[in-house]
């Protein structure tokens, strides 16, 4: 698409660049003879089809890649070009080209050569037709100082375009990382990046005529006390060492790059390769080019301080930000799996406690045979097991209630808070506001405190893990029975904040209304909490109840008359 | 006589369990053999000698099986007479384990012992045999 609007734009720049060429021509005209006698059938009979067939000559290639541009393209290029100097003269010949405004239409060509849609070498062209032109209207005499400005526009320009050549490779090459980027492929992503990028600049390289170069790897390492570890390369690398990498990466902090260091990759001496480190925004890897021929040192420099190495730190800062994620992941994976233990613990527990009451339970049928035995020998016998069965009985309940103890353990449990950390009120508010306009899309949310208060002076201390459950605890209730109406309310009073998550529940009928009365009587009483714990239908309110009580907040819900439901939370705040 | 082995980690809590129903439920025509790991057993062949066997799921930390494993091989046995077994167990997770290995028709009796239950499970046994 982008390409397509890049088309339409040229040709539309080509045709105002034509129509300014034809105004400038009448004005000189009228410069020269006054607009009176200026002949205005015989210029516009000129002018309008100049144009016209301008128009139809347009470009209709995709210019986005210069070598991709077919023939006919480029003897239309070539066409528009001839036609262009071809009006010029007619109009300016036998002018005085001392004078500037005569002189400037001539090379106006050369300038708009900027936007042109031929290769550099096709280019010229335009610099050539420029000094016939000028010669031409000299009659044929040289006057060299008519040449000057066309020499010096034609060093400008190259240097320009060389700018822009540089800056559209770079560009190429940002695409090659940041289209892998965006794909979601489960493949190595970063070595077929560096692939993609060899094969790139390799097809770059065999391109240049003096001093061919060849790409045969490029490898990607971090650093890690004193040593390059691999991170990636575009091939298989089965084994690699450099000869003194903590001098290497000494090295390295100072300069950019260093050349032919000494490195072997798969048993095999590298010779020729360059080793240079490209920084993201916090991090700095380091990348190894290896090459078949030996580097030819003005290209090197060139190539990496200009292409290579803006490009590979691009590339580290999509290193970087996979970084990121995966350390991320790595945490998120410890939580899981403490939690993970302490379940499993939890049930060994019970499997254990299961066991050990063995003893007791045979201890009742053993009394119980006992009183009804008859048997004198066998009553003695068994009054023996009696007695070992309740010592046995006796010792294992105290294991049971030393392992039980573990359970409950503070420090074992990782569903208790570990720490509460204090953040500023209006860092809760914007926090809560999200989650609530994610889980909810409503936009009805309130912030009422008395007027002129300074909402940085209030801190609140919580953890923003079990928050963050009790959220979503709130919110799959009201997903329960809510209907459109959802309203959020902070509220300052004195050293309080409460915060209401409020919704209307009209669907519901009028007995589980009385339900849900009953419910939030029984949530509200802060003195049963160990009894609201064993309910399990209300497991989601326990955990509520026991994340903000561990907060050293409280919690408390109501449903009016007009089924309109209420999960009030209410913190301490520190001012 | 009928005989029964017992694989069970902390032997000292059912012992006197088994005992005390052999002595007043089948006036001592049961005779008990215990093992706490699976190669206390010896060659697996022996099974045919029993009856019944209880087996606990989680052995001694120095069992080369755990039960279920050891119910698969015995079941697996070519050429022998598998004895009645049933499982010992405080696993209240006990029947979908059994169910991802595959065990079907393997008589459970929860943990605590509860003589009545054991009792039944044996007489049943008997019967069947």
């Amino acid at each position: 698409m982008f390409a397509e609007i890049d088309k339409n734009l040229r040709n539309i720049f080509s045709l105002l660049y034509r129509i300014i060429i034809s105004c400038y021509i009448i004005l000189i005209l009228c410069f020269r003879v006054g607009w009176h006698n200026v002949s205005w059938v015989n210029v516009l009979s000129l002018l309008l089809p100049y144009l016209a067939v301008s128009f139809l000559l347009r470009s209709k290639g995709n210019n986005e890649d210069l070598e991709s541009i077919n023939r006919s393209e480029k003897i239309k290029a070539s066409l528009r070009l001839f036609i262009d100097y071809g009006v010029i003269i007619y109009f300016v010949k036998g002018s005085d080209l001392n004078l500037f405004h005569n002189y400037f239409v001539l090379v106006l060509p050369i300038i708009n050569s900027i936007n042109h849609t031929l290769s550099d070498n096709k280019n010229k062209v335009v610099y050539l037709f420029s000094i016939f032109a000028v010669i031409y209207i000299d009659n044929w005499t040289f006057y060299e100082s008519h040449y000057v400005p066309i020499f010096v526009l034609f060093l400008i320009i190259q240097f320009f375009k060389f700018r822009n050549r540089i800056s559209r490779y770079k560009d190429k090459l940002f695409k090659i990382i940041d289209n892998f980027y965006g794909a979601n492929s489960n493949k190595d992503e970063m070595s077929s990046i560096l692939k993609s990028l060899q094969t790139q600049i390799n097809k770059t390289l065999s391109g240049v005529r003096i001093g061919k170069m060849e790409i045969k790897n490029i490898s990607c390492f971090k650093q890690k006390n004193g040593r390059l570890i691999l991170v990636s390369s575009s091939y298989f690398t089965e084994t690699y060492e450099f000869g003194d990498s903590p001098a290497l990466i000494e090295y390295l902090k100072n300069e950019s790059h260093i050349q032919n260091v000494d490195f072997q990759m798969n048993e095999k001496k590298e010779k020729f390769n360059i080793l240079f480190k490209a920084k993201g925004n916090y991090y700095t890897y380091i990348y190894l080019i290896t090459f078949k021929q030996p580097i030819i040192l003005i290209n090197s420099i060139f190539a990496l301080r200009l292409v290579i190495q803006p490009t590979f730190k691009h590339l580290s800062k999509l290193l970087e930000v996979k970084w990121t994620l995966s350390t991320e992941r790595r945490k998120l994976y410890e939580d899981v799996r403490k939690k993970h233990e302490y379940v499993i613990k939890s049930t060994e527990v019970l499997h254990f406690v299961k066991g050990a009451l063995s003893p007791l339970s045979i201890l009742y049928d053993a009394i119980n045979k006992y009183k009804k035995d008859e048997n004198e020998d066998r009553k003695r016998l068994n009054l023996e097991r009696i007695y070992n069965l309740n010592e046995r009985s006796n010792s294992n309940i105290q294991t049971i209630a030393k392992r039980a103890q573990m359970i409950y353990d503070k420090d074992n449990n990782p569903f208790k808070s570990s720490e509460l950390k204090e953040h500023f009120l209006p860092e809760l508010f914007i926090w809560i506001r999200r989650r609530w306009e994610e889980a909810t899309d409503s936009k009805d949310i309130f912030l009422v405190r008395k007027q002129d208060i300074d909402l940085f002076k209030y801190r609140i201390k919580y953890d923003e893990e079990l928050l963050d459950a009790v959220l979503i605890e709130i919110f799959e209730n009201m997903h329960k029975h809510a209907d459109n109406y959802k309203r959020l309310e902070f509220i300052i009073l004195e050293d309080k904040l409460h915060i209401k998550f409020i919704n209307g529940t009209q669907s519901i009928t009028n007995k589980k209304a009385e339900e849900i009365k009953k419910l939030a009587s029984k949530h509200n009483t802060e003195t049963r909490p160990s009894i609201n714990q064993r309910d399990s239908d209300r497991f989601g309110l326990y955990i509520i109840k026991d994340y903000l009580f561990q907060m050293g907040m409280e919690s408390h819900i109501s449903l009016d008359q007009h089924k309109v439901y209420v999960h009030e939370i209410i913190m301490k705040t520190i001012i | 006589m009928t005989k029964i082995g017992v694989f069970e980690n902390v032997l000292a809590d059912l012992k006197d369990g088994f005992e005390l129903i052999n002595d007043y439920d089948f006036d001592n025509t049961l005779e008990f053999e215990y093992f706490t790991s699976s190669q206390e057993f010896g060659d697996l062949k022996r099974v045919q000698e029993f009856d019944i066997l209880f087996i606990d799921i989680a052995l001694s930390s120095n069992s080369d099986l755990d039960g279920i494993y050891l119910i698969k091989k015995i079941i697996n046995l070519k050429g022998v007479k598998i004895p009645e077994l049933i499982i010992i167990t405080g696993q209240t997770k006990i029947q979908s384990l059994l169910k991802t290995h595959g065990l079907f028709d393997i008589s459970v009796t929860q943990k605590p012992f509860i003589a009545a239950e054991v009792v039944k499970l044996i007489n049943a046994k008997i019967t069947k045999s």
